[in-house]
């Protein structure tokens, strides 16, 4: 049977691909995590699992060892986005592995991409939201191993990916609990989802599939769908009314000229590099000055870690939900046999049971599972 | 009075609790003194050793339990809390066990008989019992203010963030968020509304250890109580209490304050309610609760009495998660597709605590 690594296997895309590759023994599954505590949600399975930092070469070697198939799944900062690249891709080599499948993302497009975009468009590299320019970098460094050699390469771009554990769920059904959930206006922006499952799907398809090395998908559900598409039955399912108990606000506009110069300098790779030779103190007194100068309204990319929702919209949720077109995943279809399998309605179904599951919604309103199913 | 302290075990729990306990506790009695470190692992030894230069450092049990300290804190794995406690009492230590007390409940009732012999002081780590929130609580439901219980809800848990070592910490014999967070619920519970009958248990282990459970408890006739724990998300914790006459909340764990969400009250138990106010502005953190339950065992040794939370007190915890796994069920997900679902179905049934 295949083996297959499972790097951020304790990410939600990640626990998600390794129980559904375990239960229907699709493939011997080896969750790499990177510290052992995160192996806490993996360990109800008898999994022989393994430690490594995704920017750690040695350690990455160990744990690829007797592995045909890697799945970088890991998420992070910046950091861990684009320096996981190079050690990722040696250690598969050095370990034998055949073939990588990097899981990327469709905001290498930007979040409101031009209509006609697809996996030939030209990738900018200087966008507003600092996540789409690392996923750029990873998949830049990514093509430039490839073409030196090592194991076959396979790149999928995700859209929102939905489903249990996304944080898109989680920190909106948190935020509604607590009265800080926003939406854009009326929330009428394409979201570019995709169910769990779906990507599931897609990774399958990218690990066994024959004749798509070198190639890039983007993936996504079959349905075109809003953001309220994905919101409202949130709100419904926790007893709130989507015109009272939710904040629509208005986009947030771009930051002025100066404002952008300044947190692209201050963000630069120079700037940073400088930051972490400085000795300790010198380092905390010169860059909290500079620090405080910057907009603390902005939180992390929700994609790198999870976001702070607060009442004033982030530009990046701005331009999440300011979203038109959706892009097609034809060549998925056609060299991948990509076939969404999940419908988004039953997606959504699935996502709201595992809020109920999970303990987030309200406890008048419980529907804790039921204890008694099967002995 | 000196009093030279022990600890077995220095792992995360040890470094993270009790070293910043007992630096407390040493500065505000500086005849208690950490003498005695003991830890196989040599990884684990050398912080705690850092941390306390003056203490002897042993890697082996039989040289640790030769040096005979007045007190033991027992920290190891809680396979090894029987053995070494029972050691260490036989001995003539005072010992405080980490929670749970013991792996199993023939265990646990081994170190009750050892700790119910004469002289024999022990007390077991259930450091909530120590929050002013959690005597709050049980301050109310004894007084009767809020009328009689009728239900409770109870979400405990967080993603796990513990700083382990390894893998191994999950192996099926240490158990998962069960023997972690349940033991301190099923305590508090117990301690709160006294024994408490088992409905059912369920969990999500499919061969390995859970992750999330659901216990549901009755307590007299009528008031039942539903746990659902978690060691993989981060919701919105809380403890909801519904009384006849008002309802508390307790949110987050907060080691002080909780909320009473009074209904029909007289003046006797409105005053009763003021009275349980003013025990909630008692200085109280998590931290402060390990300093409090060694201030504790330290007077019960000094004065030759019973340390407050007794083997026998804790032993009631333990033997409902006993209870727990033999009427053990899977815990349905209903995020699976069909065919996974009679997959999990067949792995849950291979855990190592499979229902009979």
């Amino acid at each position: 049977m295949t083996k297959i690594a499972v790097l951020g296997a304790n990410g939600f895309i990640g626990l998600r691909l390794v129980e559904s590759l375990l239960l229907r023994a699709v493939a011997e599954v080896c969750p790499v995590v990177r510290a052992p505590s995160s192996f806490a949600p993996l360990s109800r399975f008898a999994l022989e699992g393994r430690v490594a930092d995704a920017r750690d070469l040695e350690a990455l070697r160990i744990a690829f060892r007797g592995c045909d198939v890697v799945v970088h799944a890991a998420a992070g900062d910046r950091s861990l986005v684009v320096d996981s690249i190079e050690p990722v891709v040696r250690a598969a080599s050095d370990a034998g592995v055949g073939r990588l499948v990097y899981l990327s993302s469709l905001a290498v497009h930007g979040y409101d991409p031009a209509p006609d975009s697809n996996e030939d468009s030209p990738l900018a590299r200087k966008q507003e939201i600092d996540y789409c320019n690392w996923k750029v970098d990873a998949e830049a460094r990514l093509a430039a191993l490839h073409r030196r050699g090592g194991p076959e390469m396979v790149v999928l771009r995700p859209g929102i990916v939905l489903g249990p554990r996304a944080q898109w769920v989680r920190d909106f059904a948190a935020a509604l609990a607590q009265g800080r959930a926003y939406v854009i206006g009326d929330a009428a922006g394409l979201c570019p989802s995709i169910y769990v499952d779906n990507l599931v799907g897609a990774i399958e398809q990218a690990a066994f599939r024959a004749g798509v090395d070198g190639e890039t998908f983007i993936v996504g559900d079959r349905e075109r769908v809003t953001w309220k598409d994905v919101y409202a039955p949130i709100v419904e399912a926790m007893g709130r009314n989507w015109s009272q108990d939710l904040h629509h606000v208005p986009a947030t506009p771009q930051p002025p000229t100066a404002r952008r110069l300044f947190e692209a300098v201050r963000r630069s790779t120079f700037v940073q590099a400088t930051r972490r030779r400085l000795p300790p103190r010198l380092r905390s007194a010169a860059f909290a000055a500079i620090d405080r100068l910057r907009d603390e309204s902005e939180p992390l990319s929700p994609f790198a870690a999870t976001a702070a929702p607060t009442v004033r919209a982030t530009r990046e949720m701005t331009l999440l939900q300011s979203c038109r077109h959706k892009l097609s995943h034809d060549k998925a279809t056609r060299l991948l046999g990509y076939s969404p399998q999940v419908s988004f309605e039953e997606g959504m179904a699935r996502t709201l049971a595992w809020l109920a599951f999970a303990g987030y919604l309200p406890m008048d309103a419980a529907t804790w599972p039921e204890a008694e199913r099967r002995g | 009075m000196s009093l030279a302290i022990g600890i077995v075990g220095c792992g995360a729990v040890s470094r993270i609790y009790y070293a910043g306990a007992l630096a407390a506790l040493a500065r505000e009695d500086p005849e208690v003194q950490v003498s005695a470190l003991f830890d196989p692992q040599e990884s684990a030894l050398h912080p705690m050793a850092a941390l306390f230069p003056k203490a002897t450092a042993h890697r082996t049990w039989d040289s640790f339990r030769a040096a005979t300290p007045d007190l033991a804190i027992v920290a190891s794995p809680p396979a090894c809390h029987a053995q070494q406690a029972v050691e260490l009492l036989e001995a003539g230590a005072a010992v405080l066990c980490e929670k749970p007390l013991a792996s199993s409940l023939a265990e646990a009732e081994a170190i009750v008989a050892a700790a119910e012999r004469p002289g024999a002081v022990l007390a077991v780590g259930m450091v909530r019992r120590y929050l002013p929130a959690a005597k709050a609580i049980r301050w109310l439901l004894r007084s009767g203010a809020l009328g009689a219980l009728q239900r409770i809800r109870w979400l405990e848990g967080g993603r796990f963030r513990w700083p382990v070592e390894s893998l191994d910490y999950f192996r099926p014999e240490v158990g998962g968020v069960l023997s972690d967070i349940g033991v301190h619920v099923l305590d508090l519970l117990q301690w709160w509304l006294g024994p408490l009958a088992l409905e059912s248990y369920a969990d999500d282990r499919a061969g390995g250890i859970e992750a999330n459970c659901l216990i549901r408890l009755r307590h007299g006739d009528d008031a039942e109580i539903a746990v659902r724990l978690t060691r993989d998300d981060d919701p919105p914790t809380l403890c909801r209490i519904d009384c006849e006459r008002g309802t508390i909340l307790w949110r987050e764990g907060h080691p002080t304050d909780i909320e009473v969400l009074p209904g029909r009250m007289n003046d006797k138990d409105a005053s009763l309610l003021s009275l349980m106010t003013a025990a909630q502005a008692e200085v109280g953190s998590f931290e402060r609760s390990f300093v409090a339950q060694l201030q504790d065992l330290i007077a019960a040794r000094r004065r030759g009495g019973q340390a407050p939370v007794t083997a026998r007190s804790a032993l009631a915890a333990v033997a409902l998660i006993d209870a727990c796994h033999a009427a053990r069920r899977s815990l349905p997900m209903p995020w699976l597709t069909p065919e996974e679902d009679e997959a999990y179905a067949q792995l849950a049934g291979s855990g190592p605590e499979a229902a009979p």
